[in-house]
């Protein structure tokens, strides 16, 4: 009796235990997509700072629109509002006043800020949205040095997306298109050349090869899908690459040709392992009124079994293809990364995921924000995917 | 016995039959002529080869691994291991126990295998479509829906396209293999309606579980049992007079 | 009984995760480790620094991680790693963030061809040609003629922001440069390509690629001490003197000292 009721404990236990398991995947799914949409929304809906921010180098006091900072290393704030920016100091023994007017409503970053003609000489502009006044020092390295940063408004949206030129560190350009433009190609690609390739393998394994050779022919896709991609992107580049370059002669094989390549061969398994079971699962019944009518064994896996597990192949042609839009590694290391418009097959390209992965331990501020703001996009594509997978398997279930 | 197969013209002779399931012996020694436009009808226990043994007037066997046959069947006095199995299953048709119409429509079910013929022409497609379900009695129910799913159609409806579709390839002979079983009644009895009225032009050879529906629709039986034929005669011969005690405990019920 | 479960599930997750905290204060242990993070130009050098300092103070663990010299600044500025690696100057924005730094070292940026390439001498003009993108052909440059195939880091990285700066092209690279991630990136891609440029740090030098000189100064410390080779960064340390842990400070301190700069004038170029 004690025991029995010790049993029960135990079962609940353990379904408790089960229960929070499964929600974990919903719980980790809702957190990444808050924490990207938190990140990658920002740059859309505000500017980097509400204030121009101010930090000197090298200048032990200063005061700046009337309040004196010592020692100070980290930014002044001064309100968009304010009249203008009035800093004095001492340099070489002189007591000097930089005096620069604000005009917040102006377009470009340029007409925020004017500054006085005596001073035009001592500014440098190291980025976008920055100026540096440099003054003269004997010692070199020791220059006094006014750092002046403005905001970033509000990324366009449209500027984002269909901007070409990413620049995202000095001149703080941000558009993607091309990019956008390569995932779409390299996926196309992929998919034009892989799918044929699988759908052939798939009936040759379910319809054609004996039960030995089709089972071996299956476990080495099988072996395929779990090679590391980062393998297929290292075969990729001693490889296919050195090979492209020496048959069409450009200066380099890092490619859109190369990216296009290896992830035709990462699909495979997907589609291949997805459309043997939908082969598969089409009944005998189809295959024997097919050749009892005179139909040859390819005219009847090619009319009748393939049509019937179209929503099957369908499925397995959209992961394939998600497959091909979320892969990063093996594409990063063959492509060649240059955020171009390829206008040829042996042009290098850069994909989203690929941007992403280089750029991320490196950047910082909005250029990072970005990046998370690139992963909603994916993040979209991959949905609208899943959504036709979804679609497809509820007409399916009408079908039978 | 003798005496009737020289009276008729025989359009399927068996002789020395014997097929193997690996080194299971499936059918023995089965000799049978089956006549020109006559329904023959193959009835015994489950388990017995009738199944088989239609499968083997078409060449279905060959599909499956490891079954091998001796003997020889002919086709009009051509073995039919010398004709080309596609050119066979034009000739000799098959209806099979569960309604199998593909996943399309009703149109290109029964388009299905003229076009795998090679024949494009619409206007003789469309002609092939009408006749074929004119003479399998499904025209006026279906023809004002041609281009809807063929599974949208009763279980009885599915089974008389497949009919249709059988004969839009103009066989010579239709093999049904228990093509009523999975039937209602009043779909079994349109369906055997059909088979009469097919018997003007086609050479039908049936497997039936169903003792009366072998006595109302055949010209012949013949009565399996453990892979042997055991009587073969005139069906109301066999019905009334068994030759073997076998026979007849088999038709009054005993077992099966 | 079943709330007591839950309880009990709770409990072992909170101190599966709780574990390592409580470990790293644990008071009788003398041990101390030391986490550093950024750039990946300047993780050999330190790697080199860790191995001497083992000798130096055993209890004292240094843990690398190479990630990008944006990753250190954001590191040390943020309080995940004590020390940030950095193989280029501040940025202004980074300025503000009024962290304390420690130069190291100073590296030259070696330009580099394939073995095979006859090219061995360029002017820094020709460089920012090639990777402005106004000059495609090695036969511009006395070479084969062939395209040439630019070879970059990527954006926001150390050693790309030093190159440019240092060459004068910030931010105007031609945009079909291939670009790759990590020093070993681009002298994999050079190695394999005789068409290929490609800029890596000095330190990483090895046979497979070949350094070309810049206004006929060879890539060389010496070079870079007297000021005659223009291609130079400096590997710095970030940190926040506020915070750090004293037995961080006094590696902070061995690293400049002349110990610690013989490991440097190895291969990189000593500060004092």
């Amino acid at each position: 009796m004690r025991n029995r009721h010790r049993r029960i404990q135990i079962d609940s236990a353990v379904r408790i235990i089960f229960q929070a398991v499964s929600y974990l995947s919903v719980i980790a799914l809702i957190a990444m997509l808050g924490f990207v949409f938190y990140q990658g929304i920002r740059p859309f809906t505000a500017p980097t700072a509400d204030q121009i921010q101010i930090v000197p180098e090298h200048i032990p006091q200063l005061t700046v629109n009337g309040r004196m900072y010592e020692n100070r290393r980290s930014f002044i704030d001064i309100p968009m509002d304010a009249e203008g920016i009035t800093i004095e100091f001492e340099h070489q023994g002189e007591h000097l006043v930089v005096n620069a007017g604000i005009d917040p409503s102006g377009d470009t970053w340029e007409e925020i800020i004017t500054f006085p003609p005596e001073l035009h000489q001592y500014i440098t502009s190291p980025e976008a949205y920055m100026y540096t006044i440099i003054l003269p020092s004997a010692v070199a390295g020791l220059e006094q040095r006014i750092h002046i940063q403005i905001p970033e408004p509000r990324q366009q949206v449209s500027a984002f997306l269909l901007g070409s030129e990413w620049r995202p560190v000095y001149r703080k350009l941000y558009g993607i298109l091309p990019m956008i433009a390569a995932t779409l190609l390299t996926t196309a690609g992929a998919v034009l050349l892989g799918v044929p390739l699988a759908l052939l393998s798939s009936v040759l394994i379910a319809e054609f090869l004996g039960r030995r050779s089709a089972s071996l022919v299956r476990s080495a896709v099988d072996l395929l899908a779990g090679i590391p991609s980062v393998v297929y992107g290292f075969f990729g580049l001693m490889m296919l690459v050195p090979l492209i370059q020496r048959i069409f002669g450009s200066s380099s094989g890092s490619s859109l040709l190369a990216a296009v390549a290896v992830l035709s061969v990462m699909i495979l398994p997907t589609v291949i392992s997805i459309t043997v079971t939908s082969l598969k699962a089409v009944p005998a019944a189809y295959r024997e009124a097919s050749l009892a009518l005179g139909a040859t064994p390819l005219q009847t896996a090619w009319r009748v079994v393939f049509p019937a597990a179209r929503s099957g192949i369908t499925a397995s042609v959209i992961l394939g293809t998600a497959r091909a839009v979320g892969e990063t590694m093996a594409v990063m290391l063959v492509a060649g990364n240059s955020p171009q418009f390829p206008s040829s097959l042996t042009d290098s390209v850069r994909t989203m995921t690929a941007t992403i992965a280089l750029e991320m331990g490196y950047s910082s501020g909005r250029h990072n924000e970005l990046l998370f703001s690139i992963g909603i996009i994916l993040f979209v594509i991959i949905i609208a995917l899943n959504a036709i997978i979804m679609k497809l398997k509820t007409n399916m279930q009408e079908v039978s | 016995m003798e005496q009737i197969l020289q009276m008729t013209q025989e359009k399927i002779t068996i002789r020395d039959l014997n097929l193997f399931y690996g080194d299971f012996h499936a059918l023995k020694h089965i000799n049978m002529d089956i006549p020109n436009q006559e329904i023959t009808a193959l009835i015994g226990p489950s388990g017995c080869g009738k199944s088989t043994f239609i499968r083997v007037l078409n060449r279905m066997n060959d599909l499956i691994d490891g079954c091998s046959t001796t003997g020889a069947v002919t086709l009009d006095g051509t073995d039919i291991s010398r004709i080309d199995v596609t050119e066979l299953r034009t000739r000799v048709g098959m209806v099979f126990q569960n309604p199998n119409p593909f996943p399309m429509s009703i149109r290109h079910n029964v388009e299905y295998g003229p076009r795998m013929q090679g024949i494009r022409n619409r206007h003789r497609l469309s002609e092939i479509l009408e006749n074929s379900l004119i003479k399998a009695a499904l025209w006026d129910e279906v023809k004002d829906r041609l281009n809807k799913s063929a599974l949208s159609l009763s279980g009885g409806q599915q089974q008389r396209l497949c009919i249709a579709r059988a004969i839009a390839m103009e066989p010579e002979v239709i093999l049904m293999d228990e093509p009523t079983s999975a039937l209602d009644p009043i779909a079994t009895k349109k369906i055997e309606e059909l088979i009469r009225d097919l018997k003007q032009e086609y050479t039908i050879v049936i497997v039936t579980h169903s003792m009366s529906q072998a006595g109302r629709i055949s010209d012949r039986t013949a009565f399996f049992l453990l892979g042997e034929v055991k009587e073969y005669g005139r069906t109301a011969d066999l019905f009334e007079r068994p030759e073997h005690d076998e026979t007849q405990q088999y038709i009054q019920g005993h077992f099966g | 009984m079943k709330r007591l479960l839950v309880l009990i599930c709770a409990a072992a997750v909170l101190g599966l995760t709780a574990a390592p905290v409580f470990s790293g204060g644990s008071p009788e242990s003398e041990t101390y480790t030391i986490e550093v993070t950024g750039s990946t130009s300047v993780a050999p050098l330190m790697e080199q620094f860790a191995d001497a300092y083992r000798d130096v103070r055993p209890e004292v663990t240094i843990n690398i991680s190479g990630t990008g010299s944006g990753d250190g600044i954001t590191g040390a500025n943020t309080g995940v790693a004590e020390l940030g690696m950095s193989s280029r100057n501040l940025r202004s924005a980074e300025i503000g963030f009024g962290l304390d730094v420690l130069t190291v070292a100073v590296d030259a940026i070696a330009v580099v061809v394939h073995p095979d390439n006859p090219v061995s001498d360029l002017t820094v003009e020709q460089v920012r040609g090639i990777y402005t993108g106004e000059i495609t052909s090695w036969a511009e440059l006395g070479g084969d003629d062939s395209q040439i195939s630019v070879v970059s880091r990527e954006p926001g990285s150390g050693t790309r922001g030093a190159f440019e700066g240092a060459v004068g092209f910030v931010d105007e690279l031609l945009a079909g440069a291939i670009e790759f991630d990590g020093t070993g990136g681009v002298r994999a891609a050079v190695a394999g390509n005789s068409q290929a440029i490609g800029y890596i740090s000095l330190g990483s030098m090895n046979p497979e690629v070949k350094a070309v000189s810049v206004n006929g100064v060879e890539a060389k410390a010496e070079r870079v001490v007297d000021g005659s080779y223009a291609v130079a960064r400096p590997f710095l340390i970030l940190y926040r003197e506020a915070q750090i842990d004293p037995e961080t400070k006094t590696f902070l301190d061995w690293m400049v000292s002349a110990e610690g700069q013989a490991i440097v004038s190895q291969n990189y170029v000593p500060v004092q």
